[in-house]
């Protein structure tokens, strides 16, 4: 019960971008409704502070709906 | 359902039409130049009633392909006499393509002496008498009407010296951080102002971002296209680390520096003003190297510049701009580049024009070379208040030729010549003489084999080669415009041939369609002959595809190079 909590305390409501997937076209910098995408250091990265995984805009997380290499996922 | 936007500003009235079928394969400049050699009478005045100004996205804008978000804005052109065609970044352009318009297409003008804004949403097109931001810079504009509506709405707009109508007006587009981005040349922001039109703001609230018809298919070649712009070293490595502006110590050491109003080769102090001077006081000073000028760029050639108290003056700070007030004005001060180049952008006029204007004004006597605070003080207080001199000033560097009667003046078309000699990079005079655009650097960026050794190489200071590679690489230019993609992607385009592959498969992923090269090539042809044509019949005729007799008579250091082609050479280029 105790690591069931822990789990739910550490989950963010996230998605993240796997570096060595990306490929850095911007796709999702473009389109999330957040703005939570920005271009760091060659890549794209999300701020999961920022992200809601696009609960009330989109069905699905429109990151990775875009993306065209998989690198959108859950945090 | 794409669709076309017209604005009457004569009956303040807009319409919605259904996409002609031979504009359906078209956008950006393919378009625009289109829409304005059919609509437009060529031997109006471009300031006048009878003249429109058509703004269109790219093919592939508003898709998930890197580097698309461009903006096209066509029009008869007040400087050249001939047909227009700029593109910039920012963020209008994808959320016009969003909202499925393909075009906006603004004609006529207003009787009186009002002033109008255009505001642009999913259901409905306002166009409402301004009165408030009337006689504002740029950055004050954006910063209002985005505050107005309480969201980045895309912004499009006008600065003072667009109002006054001055040659060297240019419409601003705002950016994803609120700031400014150009559609540089050719005046066509007095365009805008003749059309009594001070901004368009565009609202996309409610689009989804635009679907491929073959989403697999599409995603393959984005990713293909992405990793040959990551993999070539101009796109992936030179410009996202310097900028263009990496371009100064390179031109110097090719001798093809224009310095001094035209006169050398070489400046003396380009260290002071490179790229990697400017890298390295932009990181002292907490600004930002790499910055896109729209949302999904993978390039990054923009930067934020800040003052000695890390207080930001401009980004977007080009190459172009720097040697125009650098070495071609001898201003040897980076700070006082950039805050002229902040003024330009806030009071909204060509950097590049005005620059090459400036070269000319300091050899009429009208301020000394290397006078950077008399230019900041000038483009403040005359140009920017349209003082009797701002006027002629921001005409540009033609008018101020034939005002102080100074007989060196680089243009070609009434347009100021940029950034590289053409007698030591004689590609890039030929593309100077014989663009539809005028004087335009961009219209078939030489520079690239001459100098980059990019798409293999032809001898910068020989005659051999340099008409081949102009048309070529100007048909190629002609389709990468009408794409909606930055021009940088031609680097990889001309070295990886997965980059063009993959740019044609995702066009026809994104319309279910099958063009092949040749397909492509062809467009890029009918582009130039459309607006050639359009040239012609405005009584641009083939005299004016020359450069100006000084390049023929004045050798320029160190190479001792001189301009060399003869007419029947040079019409030679329409050979196709």
């Amino acid at each position: 019960m105790a690591q069931d909590a822990d789990t739910i305390m550490e989950y963010v409501m996230s998605y993240k971008i796997i570096p060595d997937l990306c490929n850095a076209c911007g796709s999702c910098e473009a389109e999330c409704p957040n703005r939570a995408i920005s271009h760091v250091e060659k890549l794209f990265t999300i701020d999961p502070n920022k992200c809601t995984e696009c609960q009330g805009t989109y069905d699905s997380p429109m990151c990775a709906q875009l993306c065209n290499s998989d690198a959108c996922v859950p945090a | 359902m794409d669709k076309i936007i017209r604005i009457n500003m004569t009956e303040l009235t807009s319409s919605i039409e259904p996409v002609p079928e031979e504009w359906a394969g078209l956008g950006g400049r393919a378009l625009t130049s289109t829409i304005v050699a059919k609509e437009v009478p060529p031997t109006c005045h471009a300031l006048g009633s009878s003249n429109k100004l058509v703004f269109a996205p790219g093919l592939l804008t508003g898709t998930a392909a890197a580097n698309s978000g461009r903006l096209s804005a066509g029009a008869k052109s007040p400087l050249t006499g001939g047909i227009k065609e700029c593109n910039a970044g920012g963020t209008a352009a994808r959320m016009l393509a969003k909202l499925g318009i393909k075009a906006m297409i603004v004609e006529g003008a207003p009787d009186g002496d009002k002033w109008y804004s255009i505001h642009v949403t999913k259901s409905a097109i306002t166009i409402q008498e301004e009165s408030e931001l009337l006689g504002k810079g740029n950055y004050c504009l954006v910063n209002n009407v985005q505050a107005r509506h309480g969201l980045p709405v895309g912004v499009i707009s006008i600065g003072p010296v667009g109002e006054m109508k001055m040659l060297s007006a240019n419409i601003s587009v705002a950016d994803p951080d609120s700031r400014i981005r150009s559609l540089g040349r050719g005046g066509l922001g007095a365009v805008m102002g003749a059309k009594k039109i001070k901004f368009i703001s565009i609202d996309d609230t409610g689009t989804p971002p635009v679907m491929p018809k073959d989403t697999v298919k599409f995603k393959e070649a984005a990713r293909t296209f992405a990793k040959t712009l990551l993999d070539h070293p101009v796109s992936g490595q030179g410009l996202p680390t310097y900028g263009t502006n990496v371009l100064v110590n390179i031109l110097n050491e090719a001798g093809g520096l224009p310095t001094r109003n035209f006169t050398s080769g070489q400046f003396a102090a380009h260290d002071k003003i490179s790229g990697e001077t400017m890298h390295a006081t932009i990181v002292a000073r907490g600004g930002t190297p790499t910055h896109g000028c729209h949302a999904g760029c993978q390039i990054q050639c923009s930067q934020v510049y800040n003052d000695k108290d890390g207080k930001y003056v401009t980004s977007g700070f080009e190459y172009e701009t720097i040697w125009g007030f650098g070495a071609n004005c001898c201003i040897e001060e980076l700070d006082d580049i950039a805050e002229a180049d902040h003024i330009m952008d806030d009071i909204g006029c060509d950097s590049i024009e005005t620059a090459v204007m400036f070269g000319v004004a300091m050899e009429a006597g009208i301020l000394p070379f290397g006078d950077g605070k008399g230019v900041i003080r000038m483009l403040r207080e005359d140009i920017g208040k349209g003082t009797p001199l701002g006027r002629i000033l921001g005409g540009g560097a033609a008018e101020v030729g034939r005002m102080y009667g100074v007989t060196r003046v680089p243009v070609v078309k009434n347009q100021g010549i940029p950034a590289y000699d053409p007698r030591a990079v004689k590609g890039i005079g030929v593309t100077y003489a014989m663009a539809t655009m005028g004087a335009d650097h961009t219209s078939g960026y030489a520079i690239a084999t001459n100098i980059l050794n990019v798409g293999g190489h032809v001898d910068p200071l020989s005659k051999a080669g340099q008409i081949d590679l102009a048309r070529n690489l100007q048909i190629a230019t002609a389709a990468i415009d009408s794409t909606g993609m930055c021009l940088f992607i031609a680097f990889p385009a001309l070295d990886i041939p997965e980059c063009l592959s993959s740019l044609i498969d995702m066009i026809n992923a994104r319309f279910g369609i099958h063009l092949t090269g040749d397909d492509v090539t062809a467009l890029g042809k009918s582009v130039l002959k459309i607006e050639h044509q359009f040239n012609l019949d405005a009584g641009l005729s083939k005299e004016h595809d020359r450069l100006p007799e000084f390049f023929s008579k004045e050798r320029i250091a160190p190479h001792n190079a001189i301009w060399d082609f003869t007419p029947e050479e040079l019409d030679t280029f329409w050979n196709f």
